[in-house]
């Protein structure tokens, strides 16, 4: 009798052993430690950070310089009435900056927050050059 | 008889003189048309996107006439072009020193100051042309741009407040009026700018973009996704696409 009572007790040991175990297994996967994810941005603070930067704003596009002056090319009189023009010559007017030529990544909100300077865009480079 | 030799001689002297004017003369015209030539094949090259062998060719037209300040000039253009923005900033200025009053140069310096992120010598430069032409559509909208560069949208939307009012087709002033105001959180202002360069074109991907922008900071999740939808619908800007489509992603979530 002795030897069966402690067989059931080493029984009801071994399953509580086992479920403490399971448990404890459990726990450990429910609360195991997670690489720390980078936040995703949401859709303001993306559209916000895509407004800061460089190739948000407009210029004249191909009429950002006064043409060439010259044998071919405007006379010297023609180039001074551009500058001093009440209205664009020519052109068609639409997006001439585009967010492309800032690189694929422009989207990704900067660390210091979404409102970063607008000097060195992601190409370092400054804000012109396009033609 | 007796004055037949000193006329004669006289006749003689002239003949050379006139000979060598003329040669001297013809020299200067085949001089001209050379550096002409080149100039013209310079601006030929520089319209065509040539760059480096238009540069070229107003090299050529300087090494023929050092002070030809339209060679130096359109060089300054393809250095731009080229994106050495110091070398053509330098070049503008050598225009302009050599003749204060060339107004594109002094124009055209104030851009490559743009370039440069020199927004204050832009800005001044921009502010001399408007004080002696106070209605230079383009001289305004620089200066909003110098401005808006510098952290001032509030400048900013005045000056291409009065591009826009001196030339209302002006599309970019529209959209540039917009996001300085946006900036300065006058969402009214932003919008009413908008819908203005909408109006003037409405596959406008940018101002939708800016709409959508405008919905989301004034609360309206549903108007701005039917904003950013049509924005990525005709942009042609990869990277706007895939803006609109991450801004979507995060809206419909």
């Amino acid at each position: 009798m002795k030897t069966r009572a402690a067989r059931l007790t080493f029984k009801i040991f071994r399953f509580a052993m086992l479920g403490g175990a399971l448990a404890l297994l459990t726990f450990a996967v429910q609360h195991r430690a997670v690489p720390a994810q980078a936040s995703v941005p949401g859709a303001l603070e993306i559209a916000d950070h895509a407004l800061t930067i460089p190739a948000a704003v407009e210029d004249e596009g191909p009429y950002r310089l006064i043409d060439p002056v010259g044998p071919g090319g405007l006379t010297r009189d023609a180039a001074i009435g551009e500058v001093v023009a009440s209205t664009m010559q020519g052109g068609n007017y639409g997006d001439h900056q585009y967010y492309s030529q800032y690189g694929p990544q422009i989207y990704a909100p900067p660390a210091s927050g979404p409102h970063g300077g607008y000097n060195g865009g992601p190409h370092g480079g400054g804000w012109g050059g396009h033609r | 008889m007796k004055l037949a030799k000193p006329v004669f001689l006289a006749a003689l002297l002239l003949g050379f003189a006139s000979t060598y004017a003329g040669v001297a003369s013809a020299d200067g015209f085949f001089h001209r048309l050379r550096v002409d030539s080149l100039m013209s094949d310079g601006i030929t090259l520089y319209h065509s996107g040539d760059y480096k062998e238009s540069l070229g060719k107003f090299d050529a037209a300087l090494s023929l006439s050092s002070d030809n300040v339209e060679a130096r000039y359109d060089r300054g253009l393809d250095l731009y072009a080229m994106g050495r923005y110091d070398d053509a900033a330098m070049e503008f200025r050598a225009c302009l020193k050599q003749q204060p009053d060339f107004m594109p140069a002094l124009f055209n310096l104030g851009v490559t100051e743009l370039a440069l992120n020199d927004s204050d010598a832009a800005r001044s430069i921009f502010l001399q042309i408007i004080n002696d032409h106070p209605n230079s559509v383009r001289a305004h909208f620089d200066m909003g741009l110098s401005k808006f560069l510098s952290g001032q949208p509030d400048q900013a939307a005045r000056e291409f407040a009065v591009a826009s009012l001196l030339h209302p087709q002006y599309v970019q002033a529209h959209y540039d009026r917009a996001l300085a105001e946006y900036r300065t959180g006058n969402l009214v202002a932003a919008d009413s700018e908008a819908g203005e360069a909408l109006k003037l074109n409405n596959s406008y991907a940018k101002a939708y973009f800016l709409r959508g922008a405008i919905r989301l900071r004034q609360g309206n999740s549903a108007a701005a996704k039917g904003q950013f939808e049509t924005a990525a619908r005709v942009a042609s800007d990869p990277v706007l696409k895939s803006l609109c489509t991450q801004i979507l992603a995060q809206i419909g979530a």
